[in-house]
């Protein structure tokens, strides 16, 4: 094996590990989040098997019989994921207010290790970095 | 030197996929997070690493390097560039080494888009479908290395190949290589080897995130089967590509008149095919119903363990011979590695029972569930009818020492009336309600399409009665056709009347608003067109041989094909040419000049026959020279009259359009909206549940 092909191969095992040990590095390390349930999606999948539903039974494929209590389950299914969904946009939309809510009065607190104002509802301080106790909208 | 760089980059992708194999399975095990990036950085370096092998390879191909072994064998000075670079997989080292390169290409794009979704599968993802890519890179690596050398040993007759110089050798550099086998030196050399490769490596992706969802417990729900769905697809129709594709390369090039021979090579690439669609089937009763959990861990095991099967019986060569089996260490190789991950993943499933279990139970008989557990049954019956097949002749010269080979007329015997029935269930099965299908009803669907499939065979029947055997197949064709048109009208006319859309609009917008359901039925289109090519293969092939002086003629059905000369020049790639002047006549009627010929390959000392062929939509008329006398002044010909063959491609065009609708994303499903209108609510009273 000719020298010159050992550097090249040198090179590319030198580069191709240090990308391989590259999450060891201990500032590079990541929380994973856990895979949330996806409403959207299960919404999508129900309301689209309803509508499958109503096409079958259109085309004949779904007896008479049969379609009213099909229709009533998928119907709940569906109307379930929607509240789910709503339920999160609403948790969603009271955070945005309360966010904003305390934009508006954001220097009455103050950080006790550096005396600097801070916006209440922060967990760090902004200017030296020392966690905050944390403090609800009607603290203010 | 270069050949060298390619051997590291070969190395190092063997231990980086040992690495990921197994640092992956510990990192998800243990719940380190560093260890599974670490894992996944692997994954997307083996690529590349073997990506730069591949080029490495096809570029000594391409330039004629015959220092290496692969490409004295494979490559040849008369050979074109384009037949050089196929020869990349034309043998056995580079074609390895070719599975290997997509399966990593495949994983690495996997954990590019999937990454953040599907993260607690991802570990043993990696660890399943690593541990497959490990096996095939070190078998390129140990057993049948393309960088291999040629040397001459003092004193040896014959060359060594070797990785390294053995002592007392000196290197050897050919003037002029082997080349590719005569029957790869084709334009099908570009589709059939690749596509095929795409299908087997492809079905890895679903069997990793089967392994992967057992595993973690995520196989009680259908996460795997959603994020797997198109990848099943992908693999499936690329499966379907290469077979078709290799039919049609078998009719171009071997010169028996025919498409399907059941050959072992044909069979190892039909079976993971037949439990591919079962699973690809079975996977929607789990989505839509939470039923058939069990089936499809049983298929998608299966699809893996044949695909790999299908992989050994093509590069060992073990059913023409058994003795293949020991010439080198690959068929052992191979054999351990399918028995070990196929008891793997049974003892795997075995042990994660219980999370397979049902959410609902069979309510009837006649229903949508019970006709997919029909089809799984028929598709797995099929299957051991083929490997029964296929094995037996390695079965019986172990146990007997002598080889008995069974022909087509088994398989025929054997799968035919189960094809029957499942071509039967393709068309009826989608008319099926779930839970329960009213009988009633049922008739009322099926009464038109069957009474005008009754009407049309008894006229076929008229024109073929002289093919009484063919009739069945003709009613069955007729009938699965126009039930799934009839699909196809009632949705068109429940959509004009609902929305008062013309036909061809409502036409278009089914199909728009459900890419799976009809680009399925698309698919079936193409099956029963492929169909209707076999029973014309099966009944209405005429042949004919015979010898005939320069001016006489030969005569088959209605047609008649007159000799006229023979002609001989020097072709590419090293052939010499015989080529036959004839016409073609119908009832008298000049309508084409043949030129059906014989290349033999100088070199390799090997004839190939090419026909000469007439095709029309009805049939094809197939004319192969088979010999001559020395003069030049009479030649042999055989003749055969091919009807309805082209319905083959055609329907295989049929299936590959059908899967690209079914794999698109469906906007309608996108958008995720639906009115809910209230003329449809019925008017009864409501069952309350429970």
């Amino acid at each position: 094996m000719e020298l010159g092909a050992i550097l090249i191969g040198l090179v590319i095992l030198i580069l191709s590990l240090l990308f391989l040990m590259a999450p060891f590095k201990p500032g590079k390390r990541k929380k994973v989040k856990p895979a949330a349930a996806n409403p959207a999606a299960e919404r999508a999948a129900a309301l689209a098997a309803l509508r499958d539903l109503d096409f079958d039974f259109k085309t004949g494929k779904v007896s008479e019989e049969d379609y009213p209590s099909l229709r009533v389950r998928l119907l709940a299914e569906a109307a379930r994921y929607i509240q789910q969904e709503e339920a999160n946009e609403a948790d969603i939309e009271a955070r945005i207010q309360a966010r904003k809510r305390t934009q508006g009065k954001s220097s009455t607190a103050y950080c006790p290790h550096c005396g600097k104002p801070v916006i209440v509802g922060d967990l760090f301080c902004t200017s030296c970095g020392s966690r905050l106790e944390v403090m609800t909208a009607e603290a203010s | 030197m270069i050949e060298d760089i390619g051997l590291i980059t070969l190395t190092i992708a063997f231990t980086f996929s040992l690495y990921a194999t197994f640092v992956s399975a510990y990192g998800g095990w243990r719940g380190y997070e560093a260890w599974v990036e670490s894992a996944r950085n692997a994954v997307l370096l083996v690529f590349p690493l073997l990506t730069i092998s591949v080029v490495i390879v096809v570029y000594a191909l391409y330039t004629l390097d015959f220092s290496l072994a692969y490409v004295y064998d494979v490559s040849s000075q008369a050979m074109s560039p384009f037949l050089r670079v196929t020869a990349l997989w034309g043998g056995q080292q580079g074609s390895v080494l070719f599975w290997a390169w997509m399966m990593a290409g495949f994983v690495a794009v996997v954990l590019v888009r999937k990454w953040e979704r599907d993260r607690e599968m991802m570990p043993y993802f990696i660890a399943t479908a690593m541990l497959t890519t490990t096996f095939f890179v070190g078998v390129v690596l140990f057993i049948t290395n393309p960088f291999m050398r040629l040397w001459h040993i003092e004193g040896a007759d014959e060359l060594t190949k070797a990785l390294f110089q053995p002592a007392n050798s000196m290197p050897y550099f050919p003037e002029d290589g082997g080349g590719l086998n005569p029957l790869l030196r084709h334009f099908g050399m570009i589709g059939h080897p690749p596509t095929t490769y795409l299908g087997f490596t492809g079905f890895v992706i679903p069997f990793s995130f089967a392994i992967a969802a057992l595993i973690t417990g995520h196989s009680r729900g259908d996460e795997w089967i959603r994020t797997t769905r198109r990848w099943t697809l992908v693999a499936w129709i690329f499966l379907s590509i290469g077979l078709i594709l290799g039919g049609r390369w078998a009719y171009d090039v071997l010169g028996w008149g025919g498409f399907w021979g059941w050959d072992p090579v044909e069979n190892a690439m039909l079976m993971p095919w037949l439990t591919g669609t079962a699973f690809l089937h079975s996977v929607m009763m789990t989505e839509k119903r939470g039923m058939m959990k069990k089936w499809n861990m049983i298929l998608i095991i299966l699809t893996y363990s044949l695909s790999l099967f299908g992989t050994f019986i093509t590069r060992t060569g073990v059913i023409s011979s058994v003795h293949a089996f020991s010439k080198s260490a690959l068929g052992p190789a191979f054999f351990a590695f399918i028995g070990l991950t196929f008891l793997g993943s049974v003892t795997l499933l075995y042990l994660r029972w219980d999370t397979l279990k049902s959410e609902h139970t069979l309510e009837s008989f006649i229903s949508r569930e019970s006709a997919f557990v029909l089809q799984n049954m028929l598709f797995l019956a099929i299957t051991f009818a083929v490997f029964w097949g296929t094995v037996f002749p390695l079965i019986s010269e172990l146990v007997t020492g002598t080889k008995i080979t069974v022909g087509p007329p088994y398989f025929q015997k054997a799968t035919g009336p189960l094809f029957f029935v499942l071509v039967l269930l393709m068309g009826v099965a989608p008319l099926f309600a779930w839970r329960k299908q009213a009988m009633r009803a049922l008739g009322k669907a099926i009464w038109i399409p069957f009474a005008g499939s009754l009407g049309i065979t008894a006229l076929w029947g008229y024109v073929h009665r002289m093919h009484p055997a063919s009739i069945l197949g003709l009613w069955l064709v007729t009938l699965t056709l126009s039930l799934i048109l009839a699909e196809f009208w009632k949705g068109v006319q429940a959509r004009c009347a609902a929305r008062g859309e013309n036909p061809l609009t409502a036409l278009f917008n089914l199909i728009g608003r459900n890419h799976r359901r009809y680009g399925g039925y698309i698919i079936h289109i193409g099956v029963v067109l492929i169909a209707l090519g076999f029973i014309g293969d099966a009944n209405f092939k005429m042949e004919t041989q015979g010898t005939v002086s320069s001016g006489e003629s030969l005569t088959v059905g209605d047609y008649q094909l007159r000799f006229e000369q023979l002609r001989g020049y020097h072709g590419s790639d090293g052939r010499e040419i015989v080529e036959a002047v004839t016409t073609l006549s119908q009832g008298g009627e000049a309508i084409r000049n043949l030129n059906p010929r014989r290349d033999y390959f100088v070199v390799q000392q090997q004839p190939v026959t090419i026909p000469g062929v007439y095709s029309t939509p009805g049939k094809d008329v197939y004319v192969l020279l088979v010999g001559w006398d020395d003069t030049g002044k009479s030649a042999t010909f055989r003749i055969y009259v091919n009807p309805l063959i082209n319905w083959v491609w055609i329907g295989g065009v049929m299936m590959i359009l059908g899967t690209i609708i079914a794999a698109w994303s469906n906007p309608a499903q996108r958008e995720a909206t639906y009115v809910i209108r209230p003329e449809v609510l019925t008017t009864q009273p409501v069952p309350q549940e429970g």
